[in-house]
């Protein structure tokens, strides 16, 4: 589904992204571990195309390297990004609405539908502005706007970041329910051992490169990934 | 200070206020947009007068048609400019995009100047008359400014406030790069923004024309106090700007009036100055990041 490879992204002088890929297939969950600083977030905008990067990037065959952030969207990846980034002073329907911007009314009426049914708690905030939501609903607001247009790909980073237990458990068992509907993730996650334990595959991160990968099973019990990121 | 009286300058502030709002409307749509402040903004304004004045005068036609020509005039230059100047140093550090409209300005004046002379230009054609409201005298051309202006501050506000088009707009004022890949063009978003934002003032500059006399610096005076009125509602507040260009509008009027036209100036600025202090994050400190 989605192919990046020599992934290079540099603020000045600082490389964040020292020339790496990976690999998400169809219908896989795939998890991104590695310690702050990484690179996790620059190779995951260099994805999305929110920053200034050498490397290819396929989606679904496509190649899409060339093309701006709004156009990847467009072909299909949703972005669920660090920190939320909802509009603060939109109502919660706002929101969602910008995240359909590309579509149809009928679809905008349909993903509002399903975001309200995935998220009971936003259909009850839906005219509230959105900088007034706790920070999990804020967190539920971001999923439910990347998942507006139907996307083929989820790309979710550090959504359980800052989150009581109570609601990771939530976010998790939301984001099985749309894999087992068919959707492709790739999760960037602090908590290991939760993403661990619902991805099929997994990849580590360490100064900018791909230091590791495998079936997340086996990473699981490797004791570099344990040590370092389970604990 | 007789009713008649009262109500006579509140209809002058009424006029001036509109004509204010429509010039700050522009600017806060260019800084909520872009994180721009257009120092060129004026310039746009005089274009729009010279364009009327030239229409009425080399080709005989009314006034009235200058307002259009410089809603398609100002949309069309202000695409090209966004497109071709502005969009280029976005990416720079703010003073890079301060130097850049305060260069455009400066060759705005000078090409004004250059073209029309320092003459102050006038023409009588258009609306005459006025109307008599038990006492209160109201100009044809008066009134064609300020319902010209509501009607454009309203389907501005409308645009924003309601279409998809402006929702994007507030998407992108908001957060950029989410805005980005919520699907939004934003290149694109941008260019309309301050193409909508240049005809604004450019019409509004067909109205000027309509009621003092064009000069090469007509523009500046308009945009200085539409910086202020933005100031004063808060950049990036659309609504904000309107309450405060009515507030600007009566308190240049009243003033006038009661002091004198310097008297009025020196409140105004005093007043933004208050502002500054009472506002605890700066005037520009209204960039939050959720």
């Amino acid at each position: 589904m989605l192919r990046v490879a020599d992934i290079r992204v540099s603020y000045g002088q600082a490389i964040a992204v020292a020339g790496t890929g990976l690999h998400v297939p169809q219908g896989g969950w795939v998890a991104l571990l590695g310690a702050n600083g990484a690179g996790k977030t620059s190779l995951a905008r260099a994805i999305v195309g929110l920053v200034r990067h050498q490397g290819r990037t396929t989606l679904a065959g496509e190649d899409i390297s060339a093309l701006p952030a709004w156009e990847r969207q467009r072909r299909g990846i949703g972005y669920v990004p660090e920190g939320r980034q909802v509009f603060p002073r939109m109502t919660v329907e706002e929101n969602l609405r910008v995240g359909a911007y590309t579509c149809p009314d009928a679809e905008v009426r349909r993903g509002l539908d399903m975001a309200f049914a995935l998220f009971p708690r936003l259909a009850e905030r839906r005219a509230q502005l959105a900088a007034t939501l706790s920070g999990g609903e804020q967190q539920m607001l971001a999923l439910a706007r990347a998942l507006m247009t139907q996307p083929k790909l989820l790309l979710v980073d550090e959504i359980s970041w800052g989150l009581m237990p109570i609601l990771v458990t939530q976010v998790f068992a939301r984001l099985e329910e749309l894999h087992r509907g068919g959707l492709t993730i790739l999760q960037i996650e602090q908590n290991a051992r939760e993403v661990l334990r619902r991805a099929q595959h997994a990849y580590v991160m360490a100064a900018g490169r791909i230091v590791l990968e495998g079936p997340a099973a086996d990473l699981a019990r490797d004791s570099r990934v344990v040590e370092s990121y389970i604990g | 200070m007789s009713l008649t009286l009262f109500f006579q300058l509140l209809a002058n502030g009424l006029v001036v206020g509109g004509l204010l709002g429509i010039v700050a409307l522009g600017l806060a749509l260019i800084f909520g947009v872009m994180r721009v402040v257009n120092f060129a903004h004026g310039e746009f304004i005089t274009l729009g007068a010279y364009a009327t004045y030239l229409l009425v005068t080399q080709l005989g036609a009314s006034p009235l048609f200058g307002i259009p020509l410089a809603l398609a005039l100002g949309g069309a230059i202000g695409w090209l400019i966004q497109a071709g100047v502005i969009a280029r140093v976005t990416e720079r550090p703010e003073l890079d995009m301060l130097m850049t409209t305060y260069a455009l300005s400066v060759v705005g004046l000078g090409a004004f100047a250059a073209g029309f002379g320092g003459d102050f230009r006038s023409y009588s054609a258009g609306p005459s008359g006025s109307l008599d409201l038990a006492g209160v005298v109201v100009g044809w051309r008066s009134l064609t400014v300020l319902l010209t202006c509501l009607v454009m501050g309203a389907a501005t506000l409308l645009l924003v406030q309601r279409a998809r088009v402006g929702l994007g707009l507030r998407a992108l004022a908001q957060n950029r790069d989410a805005a980005a890949s919520c699907g939004i063009n934003v290149i694109a978003s941008e260019r309309l923004a301050f193409s909508a934002a240049v005809a604004l003032a450019a019409a509004a500059g067909a109205l000027v024309s309509l009621i003092g006399t064009t000069t090469p610096t007509v523009g500046h005076g308009w945009v200085l106090d539409g910086f202020v009125v933005v100031m004063l509602g808060g950049l990036g507040s659309v609504a904000g700007a309107l309450v405060a260009a009515f507030g600007i509008g009566f308190v240049q009027s009243f003033a006038s009036y009661l002091l004198d036209d310097s008297w009025a100036r020196i409140i105004i600025y005093l007043l933004l100055y208050a502002a500054i202090l009472v506002r605890p994050h700066g005037l520009l400190g209204r960039q939050e990041h959720a």
